[in-house]
């Protein structure tokens, strides 16, 4: 080292030392993997290294969110460019330190929030409006209408996997239409696209040239039948909506083209890899046979339970979706998903709201305080409940207070309580999926909490595997474009699980069956007790029989489309 | 200052009686008030905090010579507050005991030792007694309320007889004092009574009918104790005290500063303040707030038995033969205790001050309802499974609507006692006399009048229960007393009138009895026989 200092610092020395470095490395290299990762509240670049998949530079900023009216949500889709610009930039002035450039990343993935929508105008580039995205409810006299067509809001169910809900992009471009002048327009003149935050993403990289979505994505537009994995003409019609604005739909993992914007530094390079951030989370933590379940921990939450290559339809509410495909000859993989509504967002509310919790980070520091919570159950229905209870009604409940019952034990249930909605719906996973669920794979920010790792494991009576990564996206995300046809960088064999940061921690319960049935059996009587709260005032004037016929044909759709409604703006507060 | 002068020093103040003292021994503190005779007007008082003692969930504890120490200090503070203002000790000429109800104290009659703590009227220990009581019932009925007709009670953890019983079977020393011949029961006023007497020497055993209607040892209508009563319990008369009216001589003062001072009036802490407030006729209620609440209506001579989970009990009886008159009785376990939860446990508070500006900063509860049974519910619920819950939770509640709640929670539960007081005498209620700690609260009493629909009248003085005492202790000693003359000379009280229409009122009780619903029987919650978990095979 001593003397290499004195050696001059001519240009022709740096590839040597990049090579020298390169040696002292225990793995061959074989090129870097670049991911975009565009979430809800924050946009990243992350690079890492093959096989071994190691994150050796990042960057990540985050990205404001418009809200014109109450339940809308809406983000600059100028500024997601810029600042997926921004952060690429910035990672890669982080690879020379590390021995690398530009020129080693081999290829670019992204992962994305999902149903989030974007319709631009072909002809200009620009945007016709802000994202809708994925949590606004505006849509919600959208999917009165469509119901009202169709007569049963799961009518697509068995086609898409999906119930008709404010959620998913078909009923946001229809909403579109129906609402923004320039965007009638544009439809009208045949110069509008429409697509997911992915397309929006690959169409601004590639000059226009490429609009593109994958299966992941597609599946969660309403439009996308599962079977054929194209867009489905009834769905088209019911919708109103022409198949040349949208994308063409692809797998997860395959060259889609190269990246040719002028503005991103990411000009030259490959793109090989496009997956909806939840299903990147499932790849990410390795859950590649069916039955292995993932949870994601943050403001709510989101499982998503591998049922292999055949869909499985719900009984209770959870979705069908795809889970990945990773090549165009590949087989198509599928997934059921819950969402819990109210996770670390409970948290919060002690925090900001009912003021006994100083800091919603220090959750596992008054929890630990107690070793129980002291028979106190915490059923956070603030508006309502979904998977698998689905009572609009329900809103939330404290209940075993006695004089012995302190804030500590209040935080405690409020933490047992994200376990048991995680319970509520893996036990529906585990009756509809057809396979043996064993273990639960976690990812998420909420999981640095140990307490809350163990009491789900204690909770649910199997191991719970806790992703070293704070966020198992990206990585899946990097693997999927990694391997793709024509890349390879790698083999994609997770059967050897030798990448250096596929570690996990594991916690395994501590409690008897018998105790897991008895407090699990408490917790479903609290929620029962939760259930039937918001009563509707009384109508004065007198029902009419044809009043009542009427009306009674309504309830079961009106209550699953304001289920879904509210369980999209309950969410509001969640990351995605 | 060898010289001679001229200059007189100013006589000392004289304050002229009589004066009628009152001792006022409640769960928490303990009070001796010095009251201007057959008036409401305080001369001066000393009050000192009693410490409970929690040993598990669910008991409650008193050491019984703390009780006496601290009631001989209170008497003892006051008297040299008296002399400081310049009345004369002398000029006291009877004293009144009013005491908190139920707590049963056991003692050796050689020793004038007490065998046990005090078994304080909240503790529920004796659930379980209760439970094996229910089990020797005829025709296996399990009725709890099999005895009402006898005593007036429902079979409840409460009462005196059942805490008796508790001891006989899980206190060795006490069962074989029982046994002997050598155990003393009394409430408070009782051990209280035969301490100020003279205690093993000649301490006098007495107890009032308002205290012994609270043992289920009493007939309610003979007021003496019941022999079927007795063998239910499978206890001995030995152990009883002498019933007595409210308002006679009980026995003197034995030693200290009041030495020779009749005690001329016994009276259980509430049917004190129906007193005190003066609800002296058939039709009129009061309700006192404070660690719990309690609400008395006066039936008047009648005794009328309760269908809707009422306590049927002496009101008072102001002379040895003077008529009895009785009341309804509902109480709510938790009502100011509720805010010291809210303060000590949860952090919410800082204090009682500050329960009527956070509840005041928020419209209304935003639809949450909180139902604080911490140790099951009272009257008319009865049910000792109950939990507390707090119900209708959203994003958008915060701390001060759950105070808020808190506020209705307690009047709530004095609307479901006056709802069943309605049915059963089906007398509508015209005004509530209300006194105790949380009256001090102006929202709350606005809420409570909104939520019964009927003026809510507070007393003018903070210490209607010891006025009560002193009142029925005057009355013993002077025969033209009349106590249903004003007590003020400065007015009426304050009435305040409900501001909410009666719809919403009725709304907004539906929500309520939904939460009282989900809060019933949380402690026996298990899941249905043979219902399988997917997770926990067989």
């Amino acid at each position: 080292m001593t003397e290499g200092k004195n050696l001059p610092h001519s240009s022709a020395d740096v590839p040597f030392r990049s090579k020298e470095l390169r040696k002292q490395s225990l793995i061959q290299h074989t090129g870097l993997v670049g991911v975009i990762d565009e979430g809800t509240k924050t946009i990243g670049f992350s690079i890492y290294t093959t096989p071994d998949f190691k994150e050796i530079a990042a960057h990540r900023v985050e990205l404001s969110v418009i809200t014109p009216q109450d339940g809308w949500y809406e983000q600059d889709p100028l500024e997601m460019m810029a600042s997926i610009n921004k952060c690429a930039e910035e990672a890669i002035k982080q690879l020379p330190e590390q021995g690398f450039s530009a020129s080693d990343i081999v290829t670019v993935g992204i992962t994305n929030q999902r149903e989030t929508t974007i319709v631009w105008d072909a002809v200009t580039g620009k945007p016709l409006y802000n994202a809708l995205l994925w949590k606004d409810i505006r849509t919600s006299t959208t999917v009165e209408q469509i119901v009202a067509k169709v007569q049963d809001p799961n009518h697509f169910r068995s086609s898409t996997g999906l119930p008709i809900s404010t959620y998913f992009s078909a009923l946001k471009i229809r909403w579109l239409r129906d609402n923004v002048p320039e965007v009638r327009q544009a439809i009208r003149e045949r110069r509008c696209k429409a697509g997911t935050v992915d397309s929006w993403i690959v169409w601004n990289l590639t000059n226009g040239a490429l609009h593109i979505t994958d299966v992941t994505n597609a599946s969660r537009t309403l439009l996308m039948n599962l079977e054929t994995q194209a867009w489905d003409p009834v769905l088209l019609k019911t919708f109103g909506i022409r198949e040349e604005m949208l994308p063409t739909i692809h797998s997860c993992s395959e060259i889609f083209g190269k990246i040719t914007s002028e503005r991103s530094p990411l000009r030259g390079m490959t793109l090989s890899g496009i997956m909806g951030n939840q299903q990147a989370s499932l790849l990410g933590q390795m859950c590649v046979k069916p039955g292995q379940t993932k949870n994601t921990y943050r403001s709510g939450c989101f499982l998503l339970c591998n049922t292999g290559d055949k869909p499985v339809f719900s009984r209770h509410g959870l979705l069908t979706t795809v889970a990945y495909k990773l090549g165009p000859q590949a087989p198509t993989i599928y997934a059921i998903e819950g969402a819990v509504s109210v996770a670390g967002h409970a948290l919060s509310w002690l925090q900001n709201k009912v003021r006994i919790l100083p800091d919603s980070r220090d959750a596992e520091k008054y929890a630990e305080m107690v070793p129980t919570s002291g028979d106190v159950y915490f059923v956070p229905a603030f508006t309502g409940l979904y998977a698998p209870y689905w009572r609009q009604n329900a809103r939330g409940i404290i209940i075993g207070l006695t004089q012995f019952t302190r804030k500590n034990h209040i935080v405690r249930a409020a933490l047992e309580s994200i376990c048991f909605q995680t319970r509520d719906i893996l036990e529906c996973m585990h009756q509809e999926c057809g396979y043996e669920i064993n273990k639960l794979h976690a990812d998420g920010k909420l999981t640095t909490n140990n307490l809350l790792m163990q009491l789900q494991a204690d909770t649910i009576g199997m191991p719970v595997f806790r992703s070293q990564l704070m966020d198992s996206t990206a990585f899946g995300a990097a693997m999927c474009a990694a391997q793709a046809d024509g890349v390879n960088l790698c083999q994609f064999e997770p059967e050897k699980r030798y990448y250096e940061n596929v570690h996990y921690d594991t916690f395994l319960a501590t409690t008897t069956d018998v105790e897991r049935k008895e407090r699990y059996g408490k917790w479903k009587r609290a929620v029962e007790r939760s259930l039937g709260w918001v009563i509707k005032q009384k109508k004065t004037r007198e029902y009419t029989e044809e009043n009542y016929r009427m009306l009674s044909s309504l309830p079961a759709s009106i209550f699953l489309i304001s289920s879904f409604a509210m369980l999209v703006h309950s969410l509001a507060a969640s990351g995605q | 200052m060898d010289s001679p002068t001229t200059e007189t020093t100013p006589p000392p103040p004289t304050l002229s009686g009589p004066f009628v003292g009152a001792i006022d021994e409640g769960t928490t503190s303990a009070r001796f008030i010095i009251f201007r005779a057959g008036t409401d007007e305080i001369v001066c008082f000393h009050q000192i905090e009693v410490e409970s003692i929690f040993q598990k969930e669910g008991w409650c504890e008193q050491d019984p010579m703390a009780i006496v120490n601290t009631v001989n200090e209170c008497i003892t503070g006051a008297c040299k507050k008296l002399v400081a203002v310049g009345g004369k000790v002398e000029e006291i000429i009877t004293i009144g005991i009013t005491n908190q109800r139920e707590s049963t104290v056991v003692w050796d009659r050689n020793s004038g030792q007490p065998l046990v703590n005090a078994i304080i009227w909240l503790d529920n220990r004796t659930t379980s007694t209760v439970e094996e009581l229910l089990e020797t019932i005829p025709n296996n009925a399990r009725n709890i309320n099999y005895l009402r007709p006898l005593c007036g009670l429902p079979l409840s953890p409460y009462f005196s007889g059942v805490k008796l019983r508790w001891l006989r079977d899980n206190v060795p020393v006490v069962s074989q004092a029982m046994e002997k011949g050598t155990a003393m029961f009394g409430t408070i006023d009782t051990w209280l009574m035969y301490n100020l007497t003279g205690g093993k020497d000649c301490g006098v055993h007495k107890t009032d009918v308002t205290n012994a209607s609270r043992t289920m040892l009493m007939n309610i209508e003979t007021l003496q104790w019941d022999a079927n009563l007795l063998k239910f319990f499978g206890l001995p008369k030995t152990i009883l005290p002498e019933i007595c009216s409210s308002s006679e001589f009980y026995g003197s003062i034995a030693q200290g500063v009041l030495q020779g001072i009749g005690i001329t009036s016994v009276l259980g802490d509430q049917q004190a303040a129906l007193v005190g407030q003066q609800c002296l006729a058939k039709g009129q209620a009061k309700a006192t707030y404070g660690t719990g609440c309690f609400l008395l209506y006066n039936t008047g001579p009648s005794i009328v038995h309760s269908t809707h989970g009422l306590l049927t009990t002496v009101g008072y009886q102001l002379g040895r033969k003077a008529v009895p008159f009785y009341a309804l009785e509902g109480s709510v376990s938790i009502a100011g205790a509720a805010f010291n939860w809210l303060r000590d446990n949860m952090n919410l508070i800082q204090n009682s001050g500050q329960i009527e500006t956070m509840a005041s900063t928020v419209d209304n509860s935003l639809d949450v309802y909180f139902v604080p049974a911490f140790n099951g519910l009272y009257a008319p619920y009865w049910n000792q499974d109950a939990r507390g819950v707090i119900c209708g939770l959203s994003e958008e509640t915060t701390s001060e609507h759950i105070v808020r709640a808190t506020l209705e929670a307690v009047c709530f539960q004095v609307r479901d006692i006056l709802d069943s007081m309605h049915k059963d005498c089906k007398i509508p209620l015209a005004k509530l006399m209300v006194d105790g700690g949380m009256t001090v609260n102006n929202l709350f009493l606005q809420l409570q009048s909104d939520l019964v629909g009927i003026q809510v009248l507070r007393a003018k003085i903070a210490e209607t229960t010891a006025l009560g005492a002193a009142m029925a202790a005057y009355k013993a000693v002077e025969n033209r007393y009349q106590m249903e003359a004003p007590l003020s000379k400065s007015g009426p009280r304050e009435a305040i009138k409900p501001s909410i229409s009666a719809t919403d009122r009725n709304l907004r009780y539906q929500k309520w009895k939904m939460a009282i619903d989900r809060s019933l029987n949380w402690e026996t919650s298990t899941l249905p026989q043979g219902e399988r978990e997917a997770f926990d095979g067989a």
